[in-house]
């Protein structure tokens, strides 16, 4: 669900298979904390903004940069920095504004609840190529409901406001759930108001430390999804029969993203992982070297680049977007099946085969 | 004219872009992709340069005919001034 | 309960605190490996304890290879959590920066076969080793008339084929047909069987001055070409098992690939897998 016009994406597209055709770590992710003053139910990582011991483990900013710097050395161009609430750090800006000097494509995830005045200030001092902002839901209710927050919707807008107001780059991104999900058009014209584009995504995981979640009990109907995948594919003018991973997968990779190809996470203390969703192998740039780390993440995920036998087997599967991290969050496998995943593959594919 | 500093050569792939930095990156919002007389003539411009003088080290370094690569220079050297890439 | 001493690639592993290595499973695996004399000094103490339920590690996660053993930071050391397809851990062994005392606690299954025999002590020899200055190479080995060749390759890429086809051969000895270690002495470097084979499990106590290193290729034709140190540096790193938790480590394990790449030639081999091989690795063999 992109927000690019289409020559850009399309470059985009190119420079990552580029990368992944040498093996370069050309895309990081930085997980700054998995600290949030909000507390959304179907989180992923979500822990509380006052959580010391998260606070003890979390990299200082003076080692982040030499983490960074240890990465574009290694080939890193693109940058994304989340969270959590990247902005809970109260040292956020002794990173901030040096990494805007060196030359990478930065890229920043925030609530923007806590975009104050001064920190809109700071930001248009330094800016970043894109800051992407959460929105949980249109009424201040909605808002609440999904974050617990009574005032989070007034803030996250004023916050925006004084983005905006900075002419910083912004797109405003939702995660749908049965709580917001009716305020998708309101949701998508307070993005048209402020003139920037609009992102939604639908398809709720568990927690990647597989602690409990709600994800599953607030996580969109089947139905309801692919009817919300369909209508995005015609906003953005695509064929109605796309929703098969494109190129189909063909052969047996279980692997299908750049992740640990091309891309790369370091979670809070500085481990780096495949992907946000899953947390191996952990290498840590600091102790053994960004080089090493990454050669540690590419062999893990050239190790596993196997599917397991049912997924190998399944012939729904080019309509699957199951991949080792979603089976490690919910069946703590990289190769078994997701059971909620093959019904959603089974419904696409009957659709998509009906539909044309 | 000259490149300014506020683009950095990034290599991807080994696709040569430029990232801006700075206030060049709310004004550009994106990256500019390099093809390889893009990248030889960003390489030429950390020095002033004159669009004859370009267009003669083109020729030189690629086959191309002289009327082909002063072309290709005023293109490539309009898109620089647009974004803010290059000052006189 | 007594101790037992074990040699793996010229390491001394002295076993203290076991039932016996038949109780426990161990008798097949590591029988050949076990050392008559008593152990010398510098033997790396293994302390092993049966316990009810294995404590949790108490330092942060270092590195996560997506199966059977999970590395943690410790004070002065660090510690393995190694686990099967079983929900609970199976095995804690704490081990400290030298790699020379470690105190290992296991839960014993109903079989009753210690994981010593498995993963267990292959992270044991890899680590104590690559402290050392040696390597473990994903690889198959034999002697071939006092001359040690060591194919190098990934799952399927024909180790085990090669020890079958060479097996029989006169003056041959199949050492090991997927874990091979090397070390390197002043007068060259040697290669030696490990406890832990591959499909068809050669798991032999023989060791040979190390001659040609061979990374596989299955091809439709046969042909053997030497490999430049540039080249062959990537492709046995990736035959290598890294410590990728501890940076040290890391750094030495590289430098020492680094000398072995220049000290020990390398050859890629392209082959069906047939006889004719022989005769091509041996006119390569010095």
């Amino acid at each position: 669900m992109s927000p690019e016009p289409g020559a850009y994406r399309g470059v985009l597209d190119r420079l990552a298979r580029a990368a992944q055709a040498k093996g370069q770590p050309y895309n990081g992710t930085i997980e700054l904390t998995a600290r949030c003053n909000l507390a959304c139910r179907m989180c992923y990582v979500r822990l509380p903004a006052n959580d010391a011991a998260a606070r003890a483990a979390e990299l200082s900013a003076a080692q982040w940069l030499e983490v960074v710097a240890q990465a574009q050395a290694g080939g890193m161009v693109f940058l994304l920095i989340t969270g959590g609430e990247p902005l809970l750090r109260p040292d956020f800006f002794e990173l901030w504004a040096p990494l805007t000097r060196r030359g990478l494509m930065l890229t920043l995830y925030t609530n923007a609840t806590l975009v104050t005045e001064s920190v809109a200030e700071r930001l248009a001092a330094a800016p970043p190529s894109r800051i992407g902002v959460t929105l949980y839901g249109a009424t201040a209710a909605t808002y609440e409901a999904v974050t617990g927050q009574p005032d989070g919707l007034e803030r996250c807008l004023a916050g925006i406001e004084r983005l905006m107001r900075r002419g910083l780059p912004l797109v405003v991104r939702s995660t749908l759930s049965t709580y917001n999900v009716d305020e998708l058009e309101a949701m998508r014209a307070i993005a048209a108001d402020f003139g920037v584009p609009f992102q939604s995504s639908w398809y709720l995981t568990g927690r990647a430390d597989r602690q409990p979640s709600e994800a599953a009990a607030c996580r969109l109907s089947d139905s309801c999804g692919l009817d919300l995948e369909a209508e995005d594919r015609e906003r953005r003018g695509l064929p109605a029969a796309e929703g098969r991973r494109t190129p189909p997968p063909a052969n047996a990779e279980a692997f299908y993203c750049a992740a640990g190809q091309a891309s790369f996470v370091l979670d809070p203390s500085g481990a780096m992982h495949v992907c946000l969703d899953l947390r191996q192998p952990g290498a840590r740039p600091l102790e053994v070297g960004f080089e090493a780390a990454w050669a540690a993440t590419r062999a893990f995920v050239a190790a596993h680049n196997e599917l397991g036998a049912e997924c190998a087997a399944c012939d729904v599967r080019a309509w699957c977007g199951r991949c080792p991290a979603s089976s490690m969050i919910e069946t703590g496998t990289l190769t078994e099946p997701v059971p909620a995943l093959c019904e959603l593959a089974k419904l696409r594919a009957a659709r998509e085969t009906a539909g044309v | 004219m000259q490149r300014v500093d506020e683009f950095i050569l990034q290599d991807v792939g080994g696709e040569a872009i430029l990232v801006p930095i700075g206030q060049k990156v709310v004004d550009l919002n994106g990256l500019i992709a390099l093809n390889a007389t893009g990248l030889f003539l960003w390489e030429q411009l950390a020095q002033p340069r004159e669009v004859g003088e370009l267009a003669d080290l083109l020729c030189g370094e690629f086959e191309v005919e002289p009327a082909v690569a002063r072309n290709d220079v005023l293109a490539f050297t309009q898109r620089l001034r647009e974004i803010g890439a290059v000052i006189e | 309960m007594s101790d037992v001493a074990m040699d793996i690639a010229d390491l001394c592993f002295n076993l203290s605190g076991l039932p016996s290595l038949a109780q426990v499973g161990l008798a097949e695996r590591i029988g050949t490996f076990v050392r008559a004399q008593a152990p010398p000094d510098n033997a790396i103490q293994v302390r092993w304890r049966q316990v009810a339920a294995v404590p949790a590690p108490t330092g942060r996660l270092a590195f996560d290879p997506g199966q059977i053993w999970r590395m943690f930071g410790a004070p002065d050391g660090w510690e393995a959590e190694i686990r099967y397809s079983e929900a609970e851990p199976r095995a804690l062994m704490r081990i400290d920066d030298d790699w020379t005392t470690v105190e290992m606690l296991e839960v014993l299954d109903e079989r009753a076969s210690s994981l010593l025999g498995i993963g267990a002590g292959e992270l044991l020899l890899r680590g104590a080793l690559t402290r050392r200055g040696g390597l473990v190479l994903h690889s198959s080995g034999l002697d071939d008339h006092g001359r040690g060749v060591v194919f190098v390759g990934h799952s399927g890429a024909g180790k085990s084929t090669q020890l079958e086809i060479w097996q029989g051969e006169s003056g041959v000895i199949a050492m090991n047909d997927d874990r091979v270690a090397l070390r390197r002495w002043e007068a060259g470097w040697r290669c030696y069987g490990t406890p832990w084979g591959g499909t068809s499990d050669i798991a032999c106590n023989h060791a040979a001055p190390l001659s040609v290193l061979v990374v596989l290729e299955q091809a439709p034709e046969n042909e053997i070409a030497p490999l430049t140190p540039a080249v062959a540096a990537p492709l046995l790193l990736a035959r290598s098992f890294v410590p990728y938790w501890d940076g040290t480590l890391v750094r030495e394990m590289t430098a020492q690939l680094q000398r072995l790449v220049y000290e020990v030639p390398i050859y890629r081999l392209r082959c069906r897998a047939e006889r004719a091989v022989i005769d091509l690795v041996r006119s390569v063999l010095r």
